[in-house]
């Protein structure tokens, strides 16, 4: 009684190995498709252009208008202030101050037509001089040379009518630096 | 001799003094790098959010706070070609305020994420964003006008030009597995003919 082969025995013997055959054949081509499909999204390449270096100061970063009178304006001493652009490349200026002073009790006039208190503050000096805004606005000075340094002063306007004999006010002016386009 | 030295010690003073006073000290304010950063997708949206690194100098001898916010620029401001980014929040700095002890640099870091459910609707576009930096560094307590200054990184975005089709791949495998079960049930369909009785 040993093991005698019969026909259908060595025919199911060899569907099994053709079974075994694709199935590892579907697998290794899973194995090797699966990475490529996935890669599509992990590895997209992302390329980055960085450009030119940006540093700008102000001097003096101060100053002391002293009393103005209603209706009247200041200015101080012609380019009494300079910009300076110490970057690698040309630099756009754009200046904002806040809506009012520290204390809130003068607000700023945008184009220079401040009537009750209120005050207005203007460039002069600057490629493009303009009235401080109190957001960013177009650059006040475009293009200004890497190493370049610009003079300018400010023109303060007071309004038509103060309320009241204000003391002492004070105010931030930003001045934001970018990357001449 | 004692007289010699004396003389000499006062004139090295005297000349150290001259030369502070005649020195105009160079103005700088924080440094950063890069001005302008270009990031372009071509091969579509990746997976992770993107990062890149603004460095930040402080050349000044004590130390200041740096801080980082995200603002579309003024629209006369906003370059030719570009538009503002959709949503803001899809840009991150971190960290929002950094340290810089005198004369040390550190960096802010950058991140641009575009919600997956969002990237259907935005190919081929350029946008135009900026990462404005600012310090604490104290503009004095005198007078009636105080100067801040901030410096701005113009963030240029290219999305891809065009939707990446990993679903194209996946389509492939589906189809590949189809044909490959189909096989194995043929051959599951011969087995059984094979076996006496079936």
């Amino acid at each position: 009684m040993g093991c005698r082969k019969n026909k259908y025995n060595v025919a199911y013997a060899s569907d099994t190995k053709k079974i075994l055959f694709a199935w590892l054949v579907s697998m290794l081509w899973l194995s090797v498709l699966t990475p490529m499909v996935l890669a599509d999204e992990t590895s997209i390449s992302v390329t980055f252009d960085p450009d030119g270096g940006i540093d700008i100061d102000v001097s003096p970063k101060t100053n002391a208008f002293g009393s103005v009178q209603a209706g009247s304006y200041k200015k101080t001493a012609a380019s009494y202030f300079t910009l300076y652009n110490n970057g690698t490349v040309p630099m756009d200026t754009q200046f904002k101050s806040n809506a009012t002073t520290d204390s809130m009790e003068l607000a700023l006039d945008n184009d220079g037509s401040p009537a009750v208190d209120s005050y207005s503050l203007q460039t002069i000096g600057l490629s493009a001089d303009g009235y401080i805004t109190n957001a960013y606005a177009a650059a006040l000075d475009s293009a200004l040379a890497a190493d370049g340094t610009q003079g300018f002063d400010l023109n303060l306007t007071m309004g038509t009518t103060l309320t009241t004999n204000f003391t002492l006010q004070r105010t931030t002016i930003y001045i934001q630096g970018s990357i001449s386009s | 001799m004692r007289g010699n030295v004396k003389k000499i010690l006062w004139f090295v003073i005297l000349f150290v003094f001259l030369v502070q006073l005649l020195t105009t000290p160079a103005q700088a304010g924080l440094q950063i790098w890069p001005g302008k950063l270009t990031i372009s997708m071509p091969e579509g949206y990746p997976t992770e959010r993107i990062s890149y690194l603004i460095q930040v100098t402080n050349p000044y001898t004590y130390s200041v706070n740096a801080s980082a916010r995200v603002e579309n620029p003024d629209m006369q401001q906003l370059t030719t070609n570009y538009s503002y980014i959709p949503d803001i929040s899809w840009i991150t700095v971190e960290p929002e305020t950094l340290y810089l002890p005198a004369n040390t640099s550190s960096t802010f870091k950058v991140f641009l994420d575009v919600p997956k459910s969002e990237r259907s609707s935005y190919y081929n576009t350029s946008w135009e964003t900026w990462v404005v930096i600012s310090s604490d560094k104290p503009a004095g307590d005198t007078g009636g006008l105080v100067f801040q200054v901030e410096l701005a990184v113009k963030l240029f975005i290219h999305t891809p030009s065009r939707q990446n089709e990993p679903t194209a791949g996946i389509f492939i495998i589906l189809i590949g597995v189809i044909i490959t079960s189909g096989v194995i049930y043929i051959l599951l369909k011969n087995v059984r003919k094979n076996i006496p009785g079936k």
